[in-house]
């Protein structure tokens, strides 16, 4: 059931985020002679107002789909269909959470490549080849053997803060969905008192466990290889970041299972 | 043999205070077609609502075929709501398409045969077709299954007298037999026919539970009849 409803979820998301991306994409490639040869002019210049105004209005467009792919179908006028095929809440709220990440994900891939069209050309990649390379050994001069898991570590972290941002919207409109009247500005506020409270409770849970994982680095496994970052342990973090997004599904589908009031 | 597909018990629900629906307590069984009939805002489609999970009870409990409304549920009840709820950006290929996968009883073959006797393409957009072929593509989407409970909340409200007939035709011409058929509405004259037993609504409560013979043999009546005597302004 999950394939079959991101089937449709992806459709329904992408098919005006297609537009903007090609957009996005042949202005980029309008850009590159001018920046290439360095030429200037008005001309230039309402080119690369659009290119920046596309830029936003992938990341704006990006925003307003993911929110109203779950308050619409979850909590709204789409909830009539999506809420009596046989599918569970658990199963919905991964297919909204897997689409709106890969949303994420395909904007940022389509900024990059946008820039790239314009940017790139034979020394730029040699450039990034020489970046690259510094900044694995700038991981290995750092975290010595544990460089590569550290580089793993960023990258999960990256996605469970992404899915904890996305969860945290997803929670906001189901406590909005709780009330009667006011049901956005509910949401709204939520999502505000959430952000600090929740920031406060991650802050607290990190510490705990970076003291637990320092212990049981010191006390029973050595190799298990605590990395530090500008002063903080990513684990520790990627931990509490999980953990998050677990209260927080659950929260989500404890509302769409036994407090759902479509009207 | 008949068994309940349909139970409520003590069933209520409220809106903030306002009660929409007050301790009922009703049973629909297998192999009828049941009239759910009341006013404007008696409670039907709160009922109908509850019987999809789409409300959660104030308290009380609704159960289909013995189970709590839920998956279970959801894969033998078809239910048609009282307004729009396709994506108008959807072609009606892909709403086929769409019930063809998710509900295993979905009959896509005969589904598209009464689509092509409206003369409705299934490239046609949802958004381009008119509101009364909209709600037909909803209906002959619901009435394609082969359901355990139909569940249909004003299905000919907002519609002309031949969409209507159409309407009323389409549901006794497709649904299963075996199945049993809820029809929400408050136009009592155009579904008698089709009826059997029937079910007064008024304000949350249940007014009356009889088969359609029962009236017109032992209260001399018809429906229409008895219902304007009972909710008589």
């Amino acid at each position: 059931m999950l394939i079959k409803l991101l089937k449709y979820e992806f459709r329904a998301a992408f098919r005006e985020l297609i537009t903007l991306y090609i957009a996005l994409l042949g202005i980029a490639s309008l850009l590159r002679p001018f920046y290439l040869y360095n030429l200037s002019g008005s001309l230039t210049g309402i080119t690369v107002f659009v290119y920046a105004a596309l830029i936003v209005a992938v990341m704006v467009m990006s925003c307003i789909t993911i929110i109203q792919r779950f308050s619409k179908t979850m909590l709204g006028p789409e909830g009539y269909l999506m809420h009596t095929l046989p599918v569970s809440a658990t199963v919905h709220i991964f297919s909204k959470l897997i689409t709106a990440m890969v949303i994420v994900v395909a904007g940022f891939l389509v900024g990059t490549i946008s820039m790239l069209i314009i940017a790139a050309d034979s020394s730029f990649f040699l450039l990034l080849r020489s970046f690259w390379e510094e900044f694995i050994l700038f991981l290995y001069d750092l975290f010595g053997q544990n460089g590569l898991i550290v580089g793993l570590e960023l990258i999960l972290l990256s996605l469970s803060k992404s899915a904890c941002g996305i969860l945290m919207v997803y929670t906001a409109a189901c406590i909005g969905h709780l009330f009667y009247r006011g049901r956005a500005v509910i949401a709204v506020f939520s999502y505000v008192v959430m952000t600090a409270v929740l920031g406060e409770v991650t802050a607290f849970v990190n510490a705990l466990l970076r003291t637990a994982i320092a212990t049981a680095q010191t006390a029973f496994l050595p190799g298990l290889g605590t990395a530090t970052y500008s002063g903080d342990e990513l684990l520790p973090q990627l931990l509490t970041s999980l953990l998050l997004c677990v209260g927080l599904f659950y929260a989500v589908r404890y509302i769409l299972e036994n407090r759902l009031n479509l009207e | 043999m008949q068994n309940i597909i349909l139970q409520c018990r003590d069933l209520s629900k409220s809106y903030g205070g306002k009660m929409a629906l007050d301790h009922v307590n009703l049973e629909v069984f297998s192999g009828r077609i049941v009239g759910l009939l009341g006013p404007n805002g008696s409670g039907k489609t709160t009922l109908i609502k509850l019987a999809n999970g789409l409300l959660a009870p104030t308290s009380g409990e609704i159960r289909i075929n013995g189970y709590r409304p839920g998956i279970e549920t959801k894969r033998i009840v078809s239910y048609l709501p009282d307004k729009e709820y396709l994506n108008n950006w959807m072609r009606v290929g892909d709403l086929v398409e769409f019930f063809s996968e998710f509900y295993s009883d979905f009959r896509e073959q005969r589904a598209l045969e009464m689509l092509t006797h409206l003369n409705i393409s299934t490239g046609d957009k949802l958004k381009n077709l008119s509101k009364g072929n909209k709600e037909k593509v909803q209906l002959i989407l619901v009435m394609s299954r082969e359901a355990k409970l139909y569940l249909l909340d004003e299905p000919i409200g907002g519609v002309d007298p031949a969409a209507r007939e159409y309407i009323l035709r389409t549901i006794i011409g497709n649904y299963n037999p075996d199945a049993a058929v809820l029809i929400s509405t408050h136009l009592i004259a155009d579904v008698e026919p089709v009826l059997d037993d029937v079910i007064f609504i008024d304000r949350g409560h249940i007014a009356l539970t009889a088969s359609v013979d029962y009236i017109r043999e032992e209260k001399g009546k018809s429906v229409d009849a008895l219902f304007r005597e009972v909710f008589r302004c």
